[in-house]
């Protein structure tokens, strides 16, 4: 038995450290530009996002192109130009995509290069057909002062969605979402007076794309995970003595084409390589934006035409967790405190 | 056998047949003239192609009369032995020691005498005057021909030796005879005879035993790799296995095969072996004849051979001969059923990640040999100690099962049965889980004709199944999707050794490949996940070869031969055929065609040509040249560095041609310092054509339509391996560098077919750089260190050269295919071992194993991948980096209990 100990302490250590951070000598000479276009079928979300690619070595992590012409051409001739708003992001608030149309991106920058997207047409809407939670314990990697990383046991909430096509096509959606904890304290006082606090977070550590595969469910997508999120208040605030009231849900909804789908899982799979024996060798991001004027220069990126939907949901938190649509909610801030009076949203 | 720190060994190319040539009778000796005892031994090993080890010191002051170098072999050691006081112990078939007369005769037994054999039918008694007798000399323990051995009718003066096969043929009068048998290192005879009529006659000798414990035989021994004709070869026999390094607490086949040069591995883990550049499925790993699909358990941590149950293992590099196809690189023949033996034996040993077992025994009066050996991991406790959450969910568990079974009815008559079947059940973290294993079962029947002929048929199967269930946390996603492979071959090989110059092989073969590409089915009740299935293949690969080896002079052979191979993809089955003169795309598919069961499809024929020649400038040193060019019908596809589990067998197809791989290498061979040191350099270039590369983000496992997934390429392999080995003495070992590369260039016109713009990229087993020193010590008796160093260039890697930004994701633009290197790799790996008793009468030997690899720690870098830092609730689940992934990061010691009885 002494023998057996003796080797368990010889034999852990090899696993531990398996990676480490590596910084290679890297010899770029490509330059690329990078476009992030997004078209809905609601106003107000149509947003073309200009910048440059750095080498990896850089300690430059974004370069915005602030000066470029960027149009939205459709399939009649109509063109509607975008304007710079701030670091490389150019709007209009008044277009969105119509079902039956297709739309081009073009982005012509100083230097007088002009990119264009293939055509792109509005994505068909999935049906969301139902939205559920529970409860969950999950193992979340931390790390303490000595960059040591270790596993702590969080308690939560994991939410799923069921999504069907209606024809054999399975339904293809990215998620954006946010959370928003409520949660409230007493001050001294006869009667006390309450402080209503919340906050919004992304608990989404990557994108959220439904998964298509070997495209193994024919029409329905079911059980999707769109979340996970702490239920345990000290993960937002360390403040002794507080309560949690509620967790609200805002969802955003992408109906994907199969060459956008393709492009974020992908981008997913980039995001979420973790070096594990067997992976796949690395693949790059194929976009469908090109050079028109050069076509030696490279462009990353990818223009979307996607339908979308937003929903709003109240989590409500018994014995098992379920959650109860809204409409809206009225007088919505992401972050915030105020003191007896809760925000219309907070009921 | 303190006697011997000069020793030299070398090895034995030759034909002692030429011992067969001398007058017995010319005996006459001119005692006026003598040479030193040196020259006359020179003299000797030169004029019979042998070698004798001696203390010089002691030795070299006699004085040998020059008549006694003219004498026959065996009279000439037999002066010899008289004049020296020493006597002739045989090592192996060409080396001798001369040891003190009074220690040899100290275990020496007295000469057998055999009660009388008859030969012939006592019927014809008296019908004829002379009968001509067809006997084989064998090693009475080991069943092996004995060469070159002198049986003497001593009365009639009438002596015959024993040619390459141990086969002799003596006239002799009617009546009753004495034979006496006589060869070196063995008992001498007595047999007694009675010839009635012409018949066959079976004699036994037994090998005299002395211990000699400074004697370390390391592989094929020196001469061997000068003289054979077979170049870019490494044979190891079950003596020299036990010699090879130790790591996880065994010594493991494949993973020393790594040790040789020409020959890489990916690192600790990944499975399989590259040779001269080639990927992993290149290599025909053959066990009994039979090919292992998948030979590592564990996904490469350690290999499915069972060491104990070895016989001996050759590889072969290149100048393969025509007797072998399938695989374009090389050749690794494991021959099962442990070291040559026909007592009890059981051998075994108890690790700390696994335990073995094997047993021989010999049934039926040793006509029947059975050999049982199994293997078990109980390596799950470790994996729950891990610190990381995937790994200690994980599970990993291992056996391995091998039998074989070989009836001896006569000596004319050997039929074989070999099974063998592997278990692996790997459970990563809570969600996926592969479970594979290979099966396999064949039977041979060698029969031997006369003295020249032989031949032999074997029939088998080999199987490989592969599980994998996903999802195993999300019932309605749960999954599972089999892929599996079935190899079914007839083998046929004739030898005919028309005369001591000239031998012809022919042989036919007939196989057939079923491939299940991939099945995916619901894995449980509550899965939405509908079936689906990638179409079964079916093909099959008929081949016939000839091949002449032929001895123009004793300085000059040449082995030529021809291999014609038919290859057939037959139905059931649905083709694509894509529109000629554009992209192989899903958007340019022009028609599916339906083939009924066994239609053909397509077909494919190969002509190969081998040839390979050695000229021996002396006795030291020679030049061999070989050619040769191998069709490979069945490919792995894989987009992963090292072979992965979910790689995906594929059928040579109307899509997808055959891989065709041609080379040529040279070697220049030399033995130096009286043969302790045996040199060799090789040079060799290859070409490959249709070796198939992945497209960017291919998905490989259930893709229907994966040929539009791969692009054929072109490759060039080449480089020179150099190769010094030591085989005597207490140190022993080798060291080996090697210089290769192996680069691959697409050539479509299309640009979705191209990789890095049709420019040459270096193939993911492109390592320039390869150095290996391989060393034992045998500190005393009981105690032998050993240690391992290896050093490679790092592998070719795509790494990101950009970095952007969408939305708020850390996006990355990577390099050209494997424009850049992993840093190199080395790693230090030792050994002590300990034997508890050498003393013979000692049934239970057992022995301890320390060994601990990568002693000084070295990160040495497996993969590189880009990925987000560990997501913590610090650093907001957004740090990206570069990391360098290492499977053995710090000294590994493991100590295993070896035993045998």
């Amino acid at each position: 038995m002494t023998k057996s100990k003796y080797f368990l302490l010889l034999i852990f250590p090899i696993f531990w450290g398996c990676k480490e951070i590596y910084e290679p000598e890297i010899n770029n000479t490509n330059t690329a530009i990078v476009i992030q276009g997004i078209m809905t079928n609601n106003p107000g979300q149509v947003s073309v996002r200009v910048s440059r690619a750095v080498s990896f070595d850089s300690t430059d992590n974004r370069q915005p192109i602030e000066k470029a012409i960027v149009k939205i051409h459709d399939d009649r001739g109509a063109e509607f130009e975008l304007f710079h708003t701030s670091s490389g992001v150019f709007k209009n608030d008044n277009l969105y995509a119509q079902p039956e149309r297709t739309y081009t991106l073009t982005v012509t920058t100083a230097d007088g290069l002009k990119y264009e997207s293939t055509p792109q047409q509005l994505s068909k809407s999935f049906k969301q057909d139902s939205i559920y939670g529970n409860y969950l314990t999950k193992e979340i990697m931390s790390q303490n002062d000595y960059g040591d990383y270790f596993y702590v046991s969080q308690d939560g909430i994991e939410t799923f969605v069921d999504l069907s096509s209606g024809t054999s096509e399975v339904p293809k959606c990215r998620y954006e979402l946010t959370v928003t904890v409520l949660y409230y304290y007493t001050l001294p006082g006869l009667p006390p007076p309450i402080v209503y606090c919340w906050k919004t977070f992304n608990p989404n550590t990557n994108l959220n794309v439904t998964k298509t595969k070997f495209d193994k469910s024919i029409g329905v997508v079911k059980k999707h995970n769109i979340n996970f999120f702490s239920t345990n208040i000290f993960t937002y605030d360390e403040r002794p003595n507080l309560n949690i009231a509620a967790f609200l849900l805002i969802i955003n909804k992408y109906n994907l084409s199969a060459e956008a789908h393709k492009f974020y899982e992908d981008l997913n799979n980039q995001l979420t390589a973790s070096g594990k024996i067997f992976d796949p060798s690395p693949s790059q991001l194929i976009g469908n934006i090109k050079c028109t004027t050069n076509s030696d220069k490279m462009v990353l990126g990818l223009f979307e035409v996607s339908s979308s939907e937003k929903y709003y949901y109240r989590y409500e938190m018994k014995r098992k967790v379920s959650l109860i649509q809204r409409d809206d909610f009225p007088g919505f801030t992401e972050v915030g405190e105020v003191i007896n009076n809760p925000p219309a949203f907070w009921y | 056998m303190k006697y011997f720190y000069s020793i030299i060994i070398v090895l034995v190319f030759l034909s002692q047949s030429s011992v067969s040539g001398q007058d017995n009778n010319s005996t006459k000796t001119d005692t006026l003239s003598s040479l030193s005892f040196e020259n006359a031994i020179i003299t000797l090993e030169t004029k019979f192609n042998v070698k004798f080890f001696y203390d010089t010191e002691r030795l070299n002051n006699r004085r040998v009369p020059k008549s006694v170098v003219q004498l026959p072999f065996e009279l000439a050691i037999e002066r010899i032995q008289k004049i020296s006081g020493y006597s002739f112990v045989k090592i192996n078939s060409a080396s001798f020691i001369l040891i003190p007369l009074e220690s040899a005769s100290s275990s020496s037994q007295k000469t057998n005498y055999q009660e009388y054999i008859s030969i012939g039918n006592p019927l014809d008694y008296g019908r004829f005057s002379n009968a001509t007798i067809d006997g084989e000399l064998i090693d009475g323990k080991t069943g092996e021909p004995l060469v070159g051995a002198v049986i003497n009718e001593e009365k009639l003066k009438i002596a015959v030796t024993t040619d390459q096969d141990g086969k002799f043929k003596l006239t002799l009068p009617v009546g009753e005879h004495e034979l006496v048998l006589k060869y070196f290192g063995y008992e001498s005879g007595l047999s007694k005879i009675k010839v009635f009529s012409q018949g066959k006659l079976t004699l036994e000798l037994y090998e005299k035993s002395i211990n000699l414990d400074e004697v370390v035989v390391l592989a094929e021994m020196a001469q061997n790799g000068v003289m054979r004709n077979q170049m870019s070869m490494v044979k190891i026999d079950a003596k020299a296995i036990k010699e090879l390094p130790v790591s996880m607490g065994e010594t493991d086949i494949i993973k020393s095969v790594t040790l040789m040069p020409g020959v890489q591995s990916a690192g600790e883990f990944g499975t399989g072996f590259n040779v001269r550049g080639g990927s992993a499925d290149q290599n025909l790993v053959l066990m009994e004849d039979l090919p292992v699909f998948n030979p590592s358990h564990v996904f490469g941590l350690i290999s499915v051979v069972n060491p104990d149950e070895v016989s001996s293992v050759t590889l072969l590099k290149a100048g393969i001969p025509s007797q072998y196809g399938e695989r374009a690189s090389s050749v690794l023949d494991i021959k099962m059923g442990g070291a040559q033996s026909e007592k009890f034996s059981a051998k075994g040993g108890i690790g700390l990640i696994n335990s073995r077992l094997s047993l021989k025994l010999p049934l039926f009066k040793k006509k029947v040999i059975l050999t049982l050996g199994g293997r078990s991991s109980y390596s799950d406790w470790l994996l729950k100690k891990m610190p990381d959450a995937d790994l200690r969910n994980s599970s990993a568990g291992f056996s391995d099962l091998n039998a074989m079974l070989t009836i001896s009815p006569n000596v004319s008559n050997r039929i074989s049965f070999f099974g063998y079947l592997s278990n692996d059940n790997f459970q990563l973290g809570s969600t996926t889980n592969y479970k594979y294993g290979n099966l396999m079962g064949g039977g041979r029947w060698s029969h031997v004709f006369n003295s020249n002929i032989s031949t032999t048929l074997m029939a088998g199967r080999s199987t490989y199944n592969l599980l994998v269930e996903e999802d195993l946390d999300k019932p309605v996603d749960k999954s599972k999707i089999d892929m599996g492979i079935i190899y079914d071959c007839v083998r046929w090989n004739f030898a005919w050794s028309m005369s001591q110059r000239n031998s012809i092989d022919i042989g036919v073969n007939a196989i057939q490949y079923s491939n299940n590409p991939g099945e995916l089915n619901p894995g449980s009740i509550e899965s939405l996940i509908i079936s689906k299935k990638v179409q079964n293949e079916k093909g099959m690969e008929l081949s016939g070869y000839i091949s002449d080896n032929y001895n123009f002079s004793d300085k000059f052979s040449v082995e030529a031969g021809l291999r014609f191979t038919k290859y057939l993809f037959l139905g059931p089955y649905s083709t694509r055929e894509y529109s000629p003169n554009m992209p192989r795309l899903a958007d340019n598919l022009n028609e599916v065609r339906i083939y009924k069961k066994d239609e053909i499809i397509f077909s494919h024929n190969g002509i190969e040509p081998r040839i390979s020649a050695i000229y021996k400038l002396n006795a030291e040193s020679s030049i061999k040249a070989s050619y040769s060019k191998i069709h490979q019908y069945m490919n792995l596809i894989s987009n992963t560095s090292v072979m992965a589990p979910t790689d995906v067998w594929k059928l040579s197809d109307n899509n997808i041609s055959p891989l065709i791989c041609n080379q040529i290498a040279l070697g220049y061979y030399r033995n130096y310092t009286k043969q302790a040191l045996e040199a060799s350099v090789e040079v060799y270039f290859k070409q490959l054509n249709n070796v198939m590369e992945y497209k960017q983000g291919s998905k490989l496992l259930l893709n229907e339509t994966i040929e539009t997934d791969v692009i054929p390429a072109i490759g060039y392999n080449y480089g020179i391996e150099l190769y010094v080995k030591k085989s005597t003495g207490r140190l022993t070992g080798w060291a080996s560098y090697t210089f290769s590369k192996a680069i691959r260039q697409t050539t479509s016109t299309f640009s979705e077919e191209q990789i890095t713009e049709n420019k040459f990229f270096p193939s993911d087993f492109d390592k320039p750089h390869n150095f290996i020193a391989l060393a034992n010590y045998h500190i005393s008796r009981r105690w032998r260190f050993s240690a391992t160093f290896v050093y490679n260039s790092g592998r070719p890697v795509t790494l990101p050269e950009m970095k952007y930004y969408f939305g708020n994701n850390q996006l990355i633009y990577y390099s050209d295919r494997n424009k850049y290197r992993l840093p190199d790799y080395h790693r230090l790996d030792v050994s002590i071992t300990l034997d508890e008793s050498l003393k013979i009468k000692k049934k239970w030997k057992g022995s301890w194993t320390l060994s601990i690899v990568n002693l000084y720690g070295r990160d040495n870098a497996f993969s590189a991948f880009y990925q987000k830092q560990p997501a913590t609730l610090v650093n907001n689940f957004k740090t990206y980096s570069m990391y360098k992934l290492y499977i053995i990061g710090q000294p590994f010691p493991t100590l295993t209990y070896n035993f045998t009885f």
